[in-house]
């Protein structure tokens, strides 16, 4: 751990309890307006255009994008730009065209899982909902880790024990708010996050080139990146397939085909509200990733010139291979240039982007759990108050699993790798879905099933199985990438739809052609 | 490398301005669509209860 002090003073602390408490009270508020499962779920599917874009950057610009986009900004230089670039590219793509999104809404479907039942039949949704939930929630595993390295970096607290007492209770405020009002308190708290962190990242982008000084940033990326820090196709750097993988994951799947995102589709008003939702979100799609790469640019800059942070960087003058290091270096050069006051805002943003990203997690997971598995399973027959109650009984689960998951689990490779992977693990098989039950009328449930089943293979991706199963770069001579196996995987699983489809076409289609 | 540096700049500088004039309109349109919701709840659940509530 990088010690060099920081600006954390007890005015930011009084900054960030004044928040978390106002949090609480918001969700509390909100409870009265929860009387059904819609309401839950998805606010009465009454959400309008700029609240709906408020809502969804303000849950997808989380505490855990800034960290690893930072980390990526440090790691890859100016470079790094492209992945916000073509995240931008395909939201506006998906607003213009309405790719997915629009068929989903006007079906009036609450969930991913619920378009499988009505196109491919009861079993593809439990099967489908189950993979969902469970890559879910072990893509937000590591969420809490990431949220106390920013804490330590940014405060200086450095006590292990003292770190873990503030994320208990940064779950239980999100448990509490999440589990009594649902989606309203989550758009009511996403939007006051989303206008606080807006604020605090233009200001803090401001401050940092105002202390390094432009030329010194650019200066810092050619002396340790080199051309691959400027050029994104260079091949010491990403390379082509690492932008193909970024424009699938990072641009369509991230707006168009990851749950929380699409739920947020599903909770507006009509379909053109959907459209403007992401034409007008594309630009927020784009500068989560620019902001805080920048930010992690700076970082670079700055230690560059810090006698104490030579930890960072190798002998031979690159940055060092070492995740929990470089993740650290946007929060502790924050806690370096920002002023009193601000820092304690940026603190209680970032906090406040941590919780409103567990909570709109939170509320996905245990509504596809509720609504996608348990409920099918009982046959529908389960009542507005007991899906309710469930819902929140699995919230309360799924919060005890994080916090167990995420203060244990060492985390021994990049973050946005490790969430890139178990992300793929549903993606692959619910693009191939989307894309056949959506656009294709002859897309039939065996070749759902052998899609679904097929996103399994993502996890070969993971270095710690590829140990496992004696397929790491030491066993074979060289390395399985993660983009290869993401991108293989997608192309498998739409193969495997087509094939499925063509050799076990349903009954009732084969029943009207024959 | 010069080419790209330029570009990076370039989208650096629309990506703030852009995020500024999307966090504007956001944050003043975003609290009228919230008073919108909460006063269209209300009018659900009330018309929900039907004429005997």
């Amino acid at each position: 751990m990088l010690d060099l002090g920081t600006n954390f003073t007890g005015w930011d602390w009084a900054i960030v309890v004044i928040y978390l408490v106002a949090t609480v009270v918001i969700g509390l508020y909100a409870n009265r307006y929860i009387t059904d499962m819609s309401d839950y779920i998805v606010a009465g599917r009454s959400l309008k255009s700029s609240i709906g874009i408020a809502t969804m950057l303000g849950s997808e610009i989380g505490l855990v994008t800034v960290m690893y986009a930072a980390q990526k900004g440090f790691t890859g230089g100016f470079a790094a730009f492209h992945i916000g670039l073509v995240a931008g590219l395909a939201a506006l793509l998906v607003g213009l065209t309405g790719l997915f999104v629009v068929p989903l809404r006007r079906l009036g479907v609450m969930t991913i899982p619920e378009f499988y039942e009505r196109r491919f039949g009861r079993g593809v949704r439990i099967l489908g909902g189950t993979i969902l939930a469970l890559t879910g929630i072990l893509n937000m595993g590591v969420f809490l880790k990431a949220g106390a390295i920013f804490l330590t970096g940014l405060t200086g607290l450095s006590d292990p024990n003292a770190v873990n007492i503030v994320m208990t209770v940064l779950i239980l405020i999100v448990l509490v708010y999440t589990t009594l009002g649902g989606m309203m308190s989550v758009v009511i708290t996403d939007y006051i996050q989303f206008v606080i962190l807006s604020i605090g990242l233009l200001l803090t982008c401001g401050l940092a080139v105002n202390h390094l000084g432009w030329s010194s940033i650019v200066e810092s990326v050619k002396t340790i990146h080199g051309e691959a820090g400027f050029n994104p196709l260079h091949g010491e750097g990403f390379g082509i397939a690492y932008i193909l993988q970024m424009a699938l994951t990072a641009g369509i799947v991230s707006c168009a085909v990851w749950p929380t995102a699409v739920m947020r589709a599903c909770a507006a008003k009509d379909v053109g509200v959907v459209k403007r939702l992401y034409i007008w979100s594309s630009i927020g799609f784009m500068t989560r990733f620019i902001i805080p790469q920048f930010l992690g640019i700076c970082a670079l800059a700055y230690f560059l010139k810090v006698p104490e942070a030579a930890v960072l960087f190798t002998d031979e003058g690159d940055v060092v291979n070492n995740a929990d290091l470089t993740l650290q270096a946007m929060p502790i050069f924050l806690s370096q240039i920002l002023p009193v006051g601000l820092i304690g805002i940026i603190g209680a943003g970032m906090l406040a982007a941590f919780m409103s990203t567990h909570d709109s997690y939170l509320l996905c997971w245990a509504s596809v759990l509720v609504e996608d598995v348990v409920n099918p399973m009982a046959g529908e027959k389960l009542s507005q108050k007991t899906r309710i109650l469930l819902a929140r009984v699995f919230i309360l689960l799924i919060g005890a699993f994080l916090l167990i998951w995420s203060l244990w689990y060492p985390l021994s490779q990049d973050l946005w790798d490790y969430l890139a992977v178990t992300a793929a693990i549903y993606f692959t098989g619910a693009i191939a879905l989307l894309v056949g039950g959506l656009y294709w009328s002859c897309a039939s449930t065996v070749g759902a099933y052998a899609a679904l089943i097929t996103g399994g293979l993502a996890v070969l991706a993971l270095k710690p199985v590829q140990q496992l199963l004696r397929i790491d770069p030491d066993s074979l001579g060289f390395a399985i990438k993660g983009e290869h196996v993401v991108l293989g995987t997608t192309v498998l699983a739409l193969v495997l739809m087509l094939a499925g489809s063509v050799l076990f076409p349903d009954l009732e289609k084969e029943s009207s052609d024959g | 490398m010069d080419n790209w540096l330029m570009f990076w700049q370039f989208l650096l500088i629309a990506a703030v301005l852009m995020f500024a004039v999307l966090a504007i309109v956001v944050a003043i349109g975003g609290y009228k669509d919230l008073r919108a919701l909460f006063q269209s709840v209300d009018a659900q659940h009330e018309a929900d209860k039907g004429p005997d509530a």
